[in-house]
């Protein structure tokens, strides 16, 4: 079923896809997502910038949403992304006019167009690296994008908004030069696996609990933005480079783990991170050091939350033929996560509150969301698990079903009857289908699943799962 | 089975009757009431909701006897009764209860016995040569119940035993 033509991946097509994505990125992050460009550009003219701000974000949540909707092959990819590079450069090149009307629904179209080309890259960040690989490939995506970001801030903040914007659109030129390298052909691109195809087992369930968890964790994010933020305003020598160092660095950390560690444990870090960045916010002063201490531990924490739903994001564009759609929709949920925590915050700072009841507000808002976490983290687990097993388990031969089912223990307690409706729900079918597999009907498959949990001690079909996975040899490893 | 769906309905329409009452009342007397009306109100409610309650009790069993008739394993015909009235030819039947027996339970006309749900699993089937024991019960509480039938001939004896064995795990005893 699957070919690996490397050991390694093709190295090639994943440098290139890396590097396609961190200028493009590179010019996301520095300009148009709340970036220095943009601030100081404004800064320059006097201009209120957070509309503007807000309008780029929402307009990058609508592309990145959108994208993988129209997006749905490699060949459309590239030839996206191809044109929206084009676009925004001409785009960005309206802000070196100076200031006019055209400034908002230049920035809005960028945003949109940048959007739709991150979902859009989706199919190369599958094609490029084998499963497994892939959080090393978002890693490497975001911390060199980071990494040219700080230095085009550096260059817009010290030196000239302008000549920053111009360091972005060389950016986005470069991209295009690589971006012609990589493969357009769904056969020729060095896929080392033929996706699944017809799978009944769909990823709407686990993607959108994925989504929820990103949204309420990525509040934090935007609330940091707006609250946290502007009371360091008058460190620009400071925030202007340091910013971005923890994340890049949390990043390169949780990369470079061994295989075997188990990540998860590094989510209750990132929480407990979350929260002292927001109580040493509250109780230090306004200092450089004090800065250091608040923005390490929160950009410490994103990196590894962002690290995290980037690469689950990577596992489950095996599962979709359509990547764009799964990476654009995933991501798009962060955006949306910043969106509404930069509403709250704008909405606790307009609302005149004193500087500590404004930072306990935000507190709040994190503990309700570090509250909701746990819980949320388990199911989402318990969802991916689910679906990884009854993906690699609906796809071995009926006999090697049947045969994998009989070696497990507690099984013997059912009847021939319970087991075939017990494989066809590890399979990850409805009811509906199996009634019709079996020629009975729905309401007769509800009584049989209602016993055959009651018989194994069990109350849902992740439980199931999670039984038969318990047992050695019970199922093959992805 | 129309017994127990005579029994559906027959509580449905009692619930719908209070139900409807209470309603009449509710519209055609006007705040404040008096106290013999709210007497008769929570009367009213009070019924509506014991209807409610045994109507749902009803449903379920009406669930639970569709299920033993969509999934049946042994269908046991009753002893037709026919009789002629007079030199007339016509007969017509008298008596007679079919009983279903399945995974889920038994039916036996309006009653049933269920098992394989509740936590009440089928434990030893026997088959005689006219009749069928089947034993059941929870862990605390175990019963029986023979079933009187017709004579099977071999064919149909490995039929129903290997039935009862696919279905419900349970490798009936055969007896003489």
């Amino acid at each position: 079923m699957t070919k690996f033509p490397l050991k390694t991946g093709n190295l090639n097509e994943r440098v290139l896809s890396v590097v396609v994505f961190s200028l493009l990125f590179a010019w996301v992050l520095a300009f148009p997502f709340e970036g220095q460009i943009l601030y100081a550009l404004t800064g320059v003219y006097q201009i209120e910038p957070h509309h503007m701000v807000f309008g780029a974000i929402a307009a990058q949540l609508g592309g990145l949403f959108l994208g993988g909707f129209f997006i749905k092959t490699i060949r459309a990819a590239k030839r996206f992304i191809t044109g929206a590079v084009l676009f925004c450069i001409a785009l960005s090149a309206v802000f070196l006019l100076g200031p006019s009307v055209f400034w908002l629904p230049a920035l809005v179209a960028g945003s949109f167009l940048s959007g739709g080309s991150v979902a859009a890259w989706g199919f190369y960040f599958r094609s490029g690296s084998r499963k497994g690989q892939r959080i090393k490939t978002a890693a490497d995506g975001l911390a060199y994008s980071n990494i040219l970001m700080i230095l085009l801030n550096i260059i817009a903040v010290y030196i000239s908004p302008e000549l920053g914007l111009i360091g972005a659109m060389l950016c986005l030129v470069l991209a295009l030069v690589f971006l012609r390298k990589l493969p357009e052909d769904d056969c020729t691109s060095a896929s080392p696996f033929q996706v699944q195809q017809g799978s009944p087992v769909s990823m709407a369930k686990p993607l959108a609990f994925l989504c929820l968890f990103v949204v309420i964790i990525t509040i934090n994010s935007g609330l940091m933005y707006q609250v946290q933020g502007p009371a360091f305003s008058h460190l620009k020598w400071l925030t202007g480079w340091y910013w971005a160092i923890p994340y890049i660095a949390a990043l390169m950390i949780v990369r470079n783990l061994p295989e075997k560690t188990n990540r998860s444990y590094l989510l209750y870090v990132a929480i407990a991170m979350i929260g002292f960045s927001f109580i040493f916010f509250w109780v230090l002063d306004r200092s450089a050091p004090s800065y250091l201490v608040v923005d390490t531990l929160m950009l410490g924490a994103c990196g590894i939350y962002d690290l995290f739903w980037w690469s689950i994001l990577g596992e489950m564009l095996d599962f979709e033929r359509n990547a764009a759609k799964i990476l654009g929709i995933g991501l798009s949920a962060n955006v949306l996560g910043v969106l509404l925590g930069g509403t709250i915050g704008n909405a606790i700072t307009t609302a005149g509150l004193s500087g500590s009841d404004a930072t306990l507000l935000a507190l709040a808002v994190v503990c309700v969301t570090l509250v909701l976490l746990p819980p949320l983290h388990t199911h989402l687990t318990m969802l991916l698990k689910t679906h990884a097993f009854l993906t690699v388990f609906s796809a071995l031969p009926q006999q090697e079903q049947n045969d994998r089912m009989q070696r497990v223990a507690v099984f013997t307690v059912l009847s021939q009857r319970e087991m075939q409706v017990s494989a066809l729900l590890l399979q990850g079918k409805t009811y509906k289908v199996i009634a019709g597999e079996l020629f009975i009907s729905e309401n007769t498959v509800k009584y049989y699943v209602k016993n055959i949990y009651s018989k194994l001690h069990i109350q849902s079909r992740a439980q199931l799962i999670e039984l038969v996975s318990k047992q050695k040899n019970a199922i093959p490893r992805p | 089975m129309k017994t127990i769906e005579r029994r559906v309905r027959f509580w449905a329409m009692l619930f719908c009757s209070a139900l409807a009452s209470w309603v009449i009342l509710l519209v055609s007397c006007f705040a404040p009431w008096e106290q013999g009306t709210l007497i008769v109100s929570l009367l009213l409610l009070s019924c509506s909701f014991i209807f409610a309650v045994l109507m749902w009790k009803a449903y379920q069993g009406l669930k639970i006897a569709r299920l033993i008739l969509e999934n049946q394993l042994l269908c046991i015909r009753p002893a037709v009764v026919m009789k002629s009235e007079g030199d007339a030819r016509s007969y017509t039947q008298k008596g007679g209860l079919a009983v279903y027996v399945s995974y889920f339970g038994i039916l036996l006309g309006s009653r049933i016995i269920k098992f394989n749900q509740d936590g009440i699993r089928l434990r030893a089937v026997e088959i005689g040569p006219d009749s069928l024991l089947l034993t059941y019960g929870d862990g605390k509480k175990t019963e029986s119940i023979r079933l009187l039938r017709a004579f099977l001939n071999q064919n149909e004896m490995k039929e129903i035993t290997e039935k009862f064995r696919y279905e419900t795990g349970v490798t009936p005893l055969i007896t003489d």
